[in-house]
C-alpha cells in the first residue's frame, strides 16, 4: 500500500504539502479550482504528460499523483501504486521543484476551492458505510481484501419522514421510500475494489424495510430496523442480494441521527466498469455503518453525491418502484 | 504496478471512517486546516477542559470487525489537505511543493 509506506509518508509529511482531492471536484465541474487544476495536470512535456494523456483518451479521468508548485507549475504526474516507485517519483520530483521554483503569484481574493464543493449541511446526519468480502474466496485477487468506504448522508427530511410515519405505539413501520433509496442504491454495493456503478432504480429487484420507534429514557427517539434487499442488474451478470440489521437514536428535539449502528450481509456477484476483478461466481459480502461527525464527514460527500447522482432528490426512483400502480 | 481507473481507491480504504476518526486541526505556523488523526484533536479539546457530549461507544462484535484495522490507517500520518486554494498559499509560503492525491472518489471518504 503506497501510502502505509514509512519512506513514502515520511516524504509527504516534511517535504511536501499533501492534497487529496476528487476528479469529479477538481477535473469536472466548473470552478476557479477547478480551472487552476486542469490548466496545471495537462501541462505539456513534464514527467508523465504523455501517460496522462494516454489515460485520459482511454479513461476520461486525470486521477494520479501529481507534484505542482503553488503557480501551476507542473513537475510531473504518475499513476502507480509501489512505494517504491511513488518514492523515486517524489525524489525527482522534489529536484525539480528545486532546480525549476515556481513563480511568485498572488492568492490573495482567490475563490476558496470549498465554495465549489458539496458538503453536508448542518441539518445532515453523516453515516459511514464500510463494506468487505468476507471470507475472501480462495484464489481471488488480492484487492478484494480491501475496505469499501463511503459516506451515507441521512437527511433532516428523512428523520421527518421517519417521524410521521411511526404509530408511536411502536409497531413496526414502512421505512420512508427516500432514505431506502439511497442507501439500496448508492450505499448497498461492492465497493471493495473501487467504484461501481450505481444500482438504477429498475436494478432495485426487492427493498423492504421496516423500522420501530422507540422512546428511550435520555429523551431520544430510537429507531430499530431490518431490510431485505435485492439489486441485479438487467443482464444478470452483476448483482446482490442481502439483509440489513439497525438501530438509530435521535434526540427528540433534533432531527439529527447521535448514533446510527448498523450491520449488513449478503452475496454479490459481478463487476462493474471500474471494480474488475471480483471473486468467481457468488461470494459473501458484509456491511457496517456507523454514524461520524468529524472533519472528513463535514466535507467529503457521499460517492454518488460526487459522480452526480440525484443524491438527496432521489424519491422518485424507489417510489416508482415500490409502487406497483405506476 | 500500473493502476486500472479507479483502482488507486483501493489503498485508500483504511481508517478514516473508523470510530473516532478524524477531525480537524490547526498546523503550527501555517493556519492551514488539516486532516488529522483523532488523538490530535482530543488533545486540544481536553486543554480546553470544555465537557463534551459523551460519545456512542465504540462498535463492538459483528460490526467491528469489518472496521478498518490499524494497518489499514497508516495513511493517516499524512496530514492531507482538501482546499486547493489554501495548499497553494501555504505551499507558497513555505517554499514546498503540492503532491496532489487525486481520484476518482475522494481519497478521504470512498473508496
Amino acid at each position: 500500500m503506497t501510502f502505509s509506506d514509512p519512506a513514502v509518508i515520511r516524504r509527504l509529511q516534511t517535504r511536501f504539502i499533501p492534497v487529496a482531492g476528487n476528479t469529479h471536484e477538481l477535473q469536472i465541474r466548473p470552478s476557479p479550482g477547478q480551472q487552476w487544476f486542469v490548466r496545471m495536470a495537462f501541462a505539456p512535456e513534464v514527467p508523465g504528460s504523455g501517460e496522462l494523456r494516454r489515460q485520459y483518451r482511454r479513461d476520461h479521468t486525470v486521477q494520479g499523483f501529481f507534484v505542482a508548485g503553488a503557480d501551476g507549475t507542473n513537475y510531473g504526474w504518475r499513476n502507480e501504486r509501489s512505494p517504491r516507485i511513488v518514492a523515486r517519483f517524489l525524489d525527482a520530483s522534489l529536484a525539480a521543484y528545486r532546480k525549476r521554483a515556481p513563480r511568485t503569484v498572488s492568492l490573495t481574493g482567490a475563490a476558496p476551492h470549498r465554495s465549489a464543493v458539496k458538503v453536508p449541511n448542518a441539518s445532515t446526519s453523516v453515516v459511514r458505510v464500510f463494506s468487505r468480502i468476507r471470507p475472501v474466496p480462495a484464489g481471488a485477487d488480492p484487492r478484494n481484501k480491501d475496505v469499501g468506504r463511503d459516506h451515507f448522508w441521512v437527511l433532516s427530511s428523512d428523520v421527518r419522514a421517519l417521524r410521521a410515519a411511526s404509530p408511536g405505539d411502536g409497531r413496526p413501520f414502512p421505512m420512508p421510500p427516500a432514505l431506502v433509496a439511497r442507501l439500496v442504491r448508492f450505499h448497498l454495493v461492492d465497493n471493495v475494489r473501487g467504484e461501481p456503478d450505481m444500482w438504477t432504480a429498475e436494478d432495485v429487484r426487492k427493498a423492504d424495510f421496516t423500522a420501530r420507534r422507540r422512546r428511550s429514557a435520555n429523551g431520544a427517539d430510537s429507531f430499530v430496523f431490518h431490510g431485505a434487499f435485492a439489486q441485479r442488474t438487467p443482464n444478470g451478470r452483476r448483482g446482490l442480494e442481502g439483509r440489513i440489521w439497525g438501530e438509530f437514536d435521535v434526540p427528540s428535539a433534533t432531527d439529527k441521527v447521535v448514533r446510527f449502528r448498523a450491520f449488513g450481509k449478503g452475496q454479490a456477484w459481478g463487476r462493474s466498469r471500474y471494480t474488475p476483478r471480483p471473486p468467481r461466481r457468488r461470494f459473501p459480502m458484509v456491511f457496517a455503518l456507523v454514524e461520524a461527525d468529524d472533519a472528513a464527514a463535514r466535507t467529503v460527500s457521499p460517492q454518488a453525491v460526487s459522480s452526480g447522482e440525484a443524491y438527496p432528490e432521489l424519491r422518485i426512483g424507489l417510489r416508482e418502484y415500490l409502487d406497483p400502480s405506476t | 504496478m500500473r493502476l486500472p481507473a479507479k483502482a488507486l481507491s483501493l489503498f485508500a480504504a483504511a481508517g478514516l471512517l473508523v470510530a473516532g476518526g478524524v477531525a480537524v486541526a490547526r498546523l503550527p505556523h501555517t493556519g492551514a486546516e488539516a486532516v488529522r488523526p483523532a488523538g490530535a484533536a482530543r488533545t486540544v479539546a481536553h486543554a480546553r477542559s470544555v465537557p463534551a457530549p459523551a460519545p456512542p461507544q465504540k462498535p463492538t462484535g459483528r460490526l467491528a470487525a469489518v472496521l478498518p484495522k490499524p494497518e489499514e490507517e497508516r495513511w493517516l500520518q499524512v496530514p492531507w489537505r482538501t482546499d486547493v486554494t489554501r495548499a497553494r498559499a501555504e505551499a507558497q509560503r513555505t517554499g514546498k511543493p503540492l503532491f496532489f492525491w487525486i481520484m476518482d472518489g475522494s481519497p478521504l471518504g470512498c473508496t
